[in-house]
């Protein structure tokens, strides 16, 4: 036997001594993998107008998670009297809002000061409420279950119910791996349902795919919609994705704000007055209108912003360069014709996200 | 021939070693400990007097009666100090509840060996953590430490009663918190070593300099404070200057 071939085979031999490790080391990988077998991965459907959603790290969606989180939802085990749940207040065929109220009343039949939020399309924004006082998603959960105005209802509660309920433990513990429920798994799995919001199938969004065409007045609207000089509502509410800039603005309700808004928050001063651009997605059917639900009709708004816009000192500087009276009555008619081609009948009907 | 299947053998080894490594992540105790434990215990007291919760015994620095029916606060992220300015952090937050008597004790642990002269540490929660309200254990939301509707945490709660100037018993109420209010404690150890083992460390709290020194808390002007618009600054400002020098340590 040749050096070479010596060599070569004591070579193969420790190959094969190092597959054999490879092959253990890896082995035990796969053990440890099907042992913490958790929640199923929950894959978001992301419509073709919508951008890539960034899901928080620390709460990954699952569908275990997104089932706990609808139930939690529709549950009034969340109200202090159990009266009343998230989906009180938040109705699926009004784009989550309250039907026609201006201000929701909480169990105490006391009423807020504020509309009832949208809750659609809320994974892509930066924080939440009418004042952005909820630094993300999972933190506002708590606002309305705490607020006596609202839920009335202690966190702590609120948990000792879900613990000594017959089937949450163990919803919880399929979906966050301990049946010990915590606040933070709470907000969590209601977050998770949120973020399976989406509207993004309009008749706007077939006309941007190219599916279906507008009318012409729709597309007469549109163009008032991003006319500079006419309605300019894109500058704020950008055409298209979720029609918002996610800024806070003083759009000139009131020479005097009484509610500071983002100013409450931010304790700055020229922040006063200003609240959070909300989308438009589904704005036909989420009325009334503006943080405090004054404007019944879509109408009313179009008539504040060409006619209505009062002099705040934080008033917003493109609001207060455009003259009253730019918009012509069927530029008017024309708006809310291309607003309401933003309804999207899918989402307002979709049972994945009705009552379990 | 041995020269060259050493480098083989080599990786060999250094593969099985990883493998080995990685099948047993808990498996890292060291033989010899190499660091101790503080057992910390909390007091809360005014002046040399232990705290007494919903009586009407204590007096601030303006001579105000005053009485204490809850008292709360978050302290957090430990650092022991070396004599050469190197330190070792414990990060931890630690929820003291007056009326808890087991959130009064508590320890951190891995404490490297060695010889500290001070302790810091934060009456409060740091801005990383006070954003949001997804934190679990001491910093669960449901403790009654948080704003809901302004995430963030309550540093510090007071609430109780105080007499006022013409001897009316009026509700206090101290909501303390906010970014602006994290107050920082440096305190000294006399020399504490820890050479692998357990020590006991009494941290106290003495509401008479936190009402007192240096800033006065005259309660009839500041009784109802919840540190959340402008007009609270001053009393922000004052009482988290106040919390550097309410606190002491001493080794029992």
């Amino acid at each position: 036997m040749s050096i070479q071939v010596t060599f070569t085979l004591r070579l193969l031999g420790f190959i094969g001594v190092f597959l054999m490790l490879f092959q253990g080391c890896a082995k035990d990988e796969q053990i440890v993998s099907t042992q913490i077998s958790g929640p199923t991965p929950y894959t978001l459907v992301i419509p073709p107008g919508l951008p890539a959603m960034v899901i928080p790290a620390n709460n990954p969606m699952t569908v275990e998670g997104v089932a706990l989180g609808k139930k939690l939802f529709f549950d009034p085990i969340l109200s202090g009297d159990n009266s009343i749940s998230c989906g009180t207040c938040h109705l699926q065929q009004f784009g989550f809002t309250d039907s026609l109220r201006q201000f929701s009343t909480g169990i105490d039949q006391i009423a807020g000061n504020r509309n009832s939020m949208p809750i659609m399309n809320l994974g892509w924004e930066r924080n939440f409420f009418w004042d952005g006082g909820a630094s993300n998603l999972e933190s506002q959960v708590i606002g309305p279950i705490e607020n006596p105005i609202e839920m009335h209802e202690t966190l702590s509660n609120a948990i000792a119910e879900l613990n000594a309920h017959p089937e949450y433990p163990q919803l919880f513990e399929k979906a966050f791996g301990s049946s010990t429920i915590i606040t933070s798994n709470l907000i969590k799995a209601i977050a998770q349902f949120e973020r399976t919001l989406i509207s993004g199938n309009s008749r706007y969004d077939k006309h941007a795919q190219h599916a279906l065409s507008l009318t012409d007045q729709e597309i007469r609207g549109m163009n008032v919609f991003t006319d500079f000089d006419k309605g300019d509502c894109a500058h704020c509410h950008v055409l298209g994705s979720t029609f918002t800039d996610h800024e806070f603005r003083n759009n000139g309700l009131d020479v005097v704000s009484e509610d500071l808004g983002r100013g409450r928050i931010t304790l700055n001063p020229s922040d006063n007055g200003k609240f959070k651009t909300p989308g438009l997605r589904n704005i036909a059917v989420t009325g009334p209108y503006m943080h405090d639900g004054r404007f019944a009709t879509l109408e009313q708004v179009i008539e504040h912003y060409n006619n209505g816009i009062q002099p705040h000192p934080n008033l917003d500087p493109r609001l207060a360069e455009m003259p009253a009276g730019r918009m012509s009555a069927q530029d008017v008619e024309d708006i809310i014709a291309f607003l309401h081609t933003l309804t999207d009948t899918e989402f307002l009907t979709n049972p994945a996200f009705q009552k379990p | 021939m041995f020269r060259k299947t050493l480098p083989v053998f080599f990786l060999v080894l250094t593969l099985w070693s990883s493998c080995k490594k990685e099948e047993t992540p808990d498996h890292n105790h060291d033989p010899i400990s190499t660091s101790g434990t503080a057992a910390i215990h909390v007091e809360n007291v005014v002046g040399t007097e232990a705290l007494q919760l919903g009586v009407m015994q204590y007096k601030n620095a303006s001579a105000d009666s005053f009485q204490v029916d809850l008292l709360k606060y978050y302290i957090s992220n430990f650092e022991w100090i070396r004599d050469d300015g190197t330190s070792y952090k414990s990060l931890n937050y630690q929820l003291i509840n007056a009326s808890n008597v087991s959130s009064l004790d508590f320890q951190l642990d891995q404490i490297p060996n060695g010889t500290y002269t001070g302790l810091k540490f934060y009456l409060g929660v740091d801005s990383l953590s006070n954003h949001t309200l997804t934190n679990s254990a001491a910093l669960d939301a449901s403790s009654g430490m948080i704003w809901n509707w302004n995430t963030g945490y309550i540093f510090f709660k007071h609430e109780g009663k105080y007499v006022d100037s013409t001897g009316v018993h009026q509700p206090l109420l101290f909501h303390f918190g906010t970014d602006r209010a994290l107050a920082e404690v440096t305190l000294p150890l006399n020399n504490l070593v820890f050479n692998s083992n357990s020590r006991n460390v009494v941290l106290k709290l003495d509401l008479a300099p936190l009402y007192g020194s240096p800033n006065a808390i005259d309660f009839n002007i500041w009784h109802n404070n919840q540190s959340l618009t402008t007009q609270e600054f001053p009393w922000l400002d004052a009482m988290k200057q106040n919390f550097s020098s309410s606190f002491s340590v001493s080794i029992p």
